[in-house]
């Protein structure tokens, strides 16, 4: 049952310099899909950057060469791959999998060996609070999962004066609802509820229920696809209608709008990526760009999960072509003193790895299709609000 | 916001019955418990959106579509898979099913991917309203051909031959074949209805739920408390445990808080099983493995 993959990518030709990278991510089980997409964006990166003759490394160009692993979607079997990749395989640096519950397990591992490693899909503040020194993630953390959302009532011209946020009791969303709450008594809003439901549970009629007799302006979000699909629905079938609907996950996730079809329009939600950002950046010139190359490539559009490989690939690159060296602590000095833009948005680490400069943008379906409408300086159009009544 | 309480419980538990309904006669008249029931439900789901999404047919016209499928599909995994270790030990049953129901699940993912579908229908959304309480109507028209169905196998076991062949089988395997009824030929029977009425509450359902491969598992756990409260093999106790099953889930939710469904429901249900063990409506013989 269990099926290591061992996927060494081009060997490199004698007298060639080699640069090992381990990642250990989810190629089957429950994050299969994501951590499909996540290895599909660090490959990406790795061809480009081969394409280019390899990095440059203080004057030596090196090849790039990924050992890949499945770690099955279970914590204890990336920590204990992470362990071999580095006192076997004896990778230079290590490339995160997806999901914060396994990137916990991997960090202690890679922490105590003092191998850098580049985790972009691992964004749950805890892992950044306990002191590592060797973990970075280019994604912005979880905590600030609705804040762009909050930011956009903000700068509304008639703001709305009450809130509801709903949810899943796990880790991810409940960081995200406790975080989005606090900002929105900040700014003034009136919370008038706030619900935890079970993650797998098949009827939210209860909650919207209650969400109707409460009648807020605004409803936040922040399920996983399963049960925002269901939130929507039952909101339209029992007539809750508030002036902006914002989902911390689902937005993202083409089955979501799929299945909705036109009752998805104007519901707006965070996103790390899409495809008509404008950032501009090293080695992938800006995400149209990349979009239009990784669908040539891999015969499908790239998602966030994708995009976020890439970027963790292109930003050690600049970090070891800065440091001259691939010694650890000189690219972590590197990775600190790095201030620059990728296409995947801004970089700027603090010294618990944690990318302060990175912003999640918000999109919302417009005509059914995904628009990013906020910040206003990467914006692709102006945010449709208040939303039309359910039809 | 109690009567629109009471009716989201009262239309939910509907569906919730029906669902068990298949899965409480199988385990009633051939002692097995189908842990596949889930995927039964699920494979219902998928062939309503199909049905949909390739011939715009209305979900509730495929119903008998998705019942038919199931049927097949029932008859055939019980009279060359399941009547093979039905004899032998319960545990082997449970194994075999719940093998049985991962394939299932597997061969949806490799056919339609797990990606989330819908089916909306030009009526999905809207609701009837009465009096300030809202009643969707695909939820109410669910309900109703919930029952209905329900209605029908009742009168299917009681009024016609088939159907009274199952209940004697389950009486009394032995004495049944004195009366020339072949106790093979009625557990195959027994498992395809069974699972056409899985199929069914899988119509039903895809115009209530997001359509995955994984979405059996989340009925599974309510199909079990409603068949054990309702009693094993009774199709009006399935109903009423199912209702009721319905209406406590969503009171909890008003009372105590959506996190509390499931404890609430589960506590009812351990209350219910140490007064009266044999369920509400059950009867002893039923739910005895021979």
């Amino acid at each position: 049952m269990a099926c290591l993959l061992y996927c060494a990518t081009a060997g490199a030709a004698p007298g060639e310099n080699t640069l090992k990278i381990g990642a250990a991510v989810s190629l089957s089980g429950k994050f299969a899909r994501e951590g499909e997409f996540l290895k599909e964006g660090y490959d990406f990166w790795k061809d480009a950057a081969n394409a280019a003759g390899g990095i440059d490394i203080g004057g030596q160009k090196y090849k790039v060469e990924i050992v890949y692993n499945d770690d099955e979607s279970d914590a204890q079997t990336s920590a204990r791959l992470t362990e071999k990749l580095i006192t076997e395989d004896k990778v230079n640096f290590l490339f995160g999998p997806y999901s914060s519950g396994i990137a916990t397990a991997t960090a202690a591992i890679s922490e105590k060996y003092n191998v850098l490693t580049m985790v972009p899909m691992a964004t749950a503040d805890s892992i950044y609070q306990r002191g590592y020194r060797f973990v970075f993630c280019p994604s912005p953390l979880a905590s600030t999962g609705l804040l762009p959302v909050l930011e956009l009532i903000e700068s509304l011209p008639s703001k709305p004066g009450t809130i509801a946020i709903v949810g899943p009791d796990s880790l991810f969303p409940n960081i995200t609802a406790e975080a989005a709450r606090k900002k929105a008594e900040q700014m003034g809003l009136k919370v008038v509820y706030t619900a935890k439901y079970p993650q797998s549970t098949p009827d939210l009629s209860s909650v919207v229920t209650a969400l109707k007799s409460a009648a807020p302006e605004v409803v936040l979000a922040t399920g996983y696809t399963q049960d925002s699909l269901l939130l929507v629905k039952s909101m339209r079938e029992l007539q809750v209608n508030p002036k902006l609907i914002g989902l911390a996950m689902s937005i993202a996730v083409p089955d979501f709008r799929d299945s909705l079809g036109p009752v998805a329009n104007q519901i707006m939600g965070v996103d790390y990526w899409v495809p008509t950002l404008t950032y501009t950046g090293h080695v992938v010139k800006d995400s149209t760009t990349y979009a239009s190359q990784y669908k040539a490539k891999y015969s499908k559009d790239p998602t966030y999960q994708a995009a976020s490989g890439t970027a963790g690939g292109i930003i050690l690159q600049m970090a070891l072509e800065q440091a001259r060296s691939t010694d650890p602590k000189l690219v972590r000095e590197a990775l600190l003193k790095l201030n620059g833009e990728t296409f995947y948005g801004k970089v700027e680490f603090n010294d618990r790895g944690v990318n302060t400069a990175a912003k999640l943008n918000v999109t919302q379906i417009q005509e059914g299709r995904p628009t990013v409408v906020f910040p206003v300086e990467v914006r692709e159009k102006p945010v449709q609000y208040p939303k039309d009544a359910w039809k | 916001m109690l009567s629109q309480t009471i009716i989201n419980g009262l239309l939910l538990g509907g569906l919730y019955a029906t669902a068990s309904i298949g899965f409480s006669m199988v385990w009633g008249v051939m002692g097995v418990i189908n842990l596949a029931h889930g995927g039964f439900i699920m494979i219902g789901a998928y062939v309503s959106y199909w049905a949909f999404s390739h011939f715009g047919l209305d979900p509730f016209f495929a119903i008998p579509l998705s019942m038919a499928v199931l049927f097949v599909l029932g008859y055939f995994l019980q009279a060359v898979f399941v009547n093979r270790v039905m004899r032998t030990s319960l545990l082997l049953s449970l194994i075999l099913t719940f093998g049985i129901d991962m394939i299932l699940i597997n061969i949806v993912v490799l056919v339609f991917s797990s990606d989330f579908r819908s089916v909306n229908t030009g009526y999905s959304g809207s609701s009837l309203q009465i009096a300030g309480t809202l009643v969707p109507y695909v939820r109410l028209a669910t309900f109703v051909f919930a029952l209905a169905l329900a209605s029908a196998f009742y009168l299917f076991l009681r009024r016609t031959r088939a159907g009274q062949a199952i209940l004697a089988t389950a009486l009394d395997k032995e004495i049944a074949r004195l009366m020339a009824i072949n106790p093979n030929r009625v557990y195959a029977l027994t498992f395809a209805f069974g699972a056409a009425l899985a199929g069914a509450a899988g119509a039903l359902a895809s115009m209530l739920f997001p359509i995955s491969p994984s979405m059996g598992k989340e009925f599974i756990g309510a199909v079990f408390v409603i068949t054990v409260l309702g009693g094993i093999g009774s199709i009006e106790g399935c109903v009423l445990a199912g209702l009721l099953y319905g209406l406590v889930q969503a009171f909890t939710s008003l009372v105590l808080g959506v996190n509390y469904q499931n404890v609430v429901a589960f506590a009812v249900f351990l209350t219910i099983l140490i007064l009266r063990p044999r369920g509400l409506l059950g009867q002893r013989f039923f739910g005895e493995i021979s």
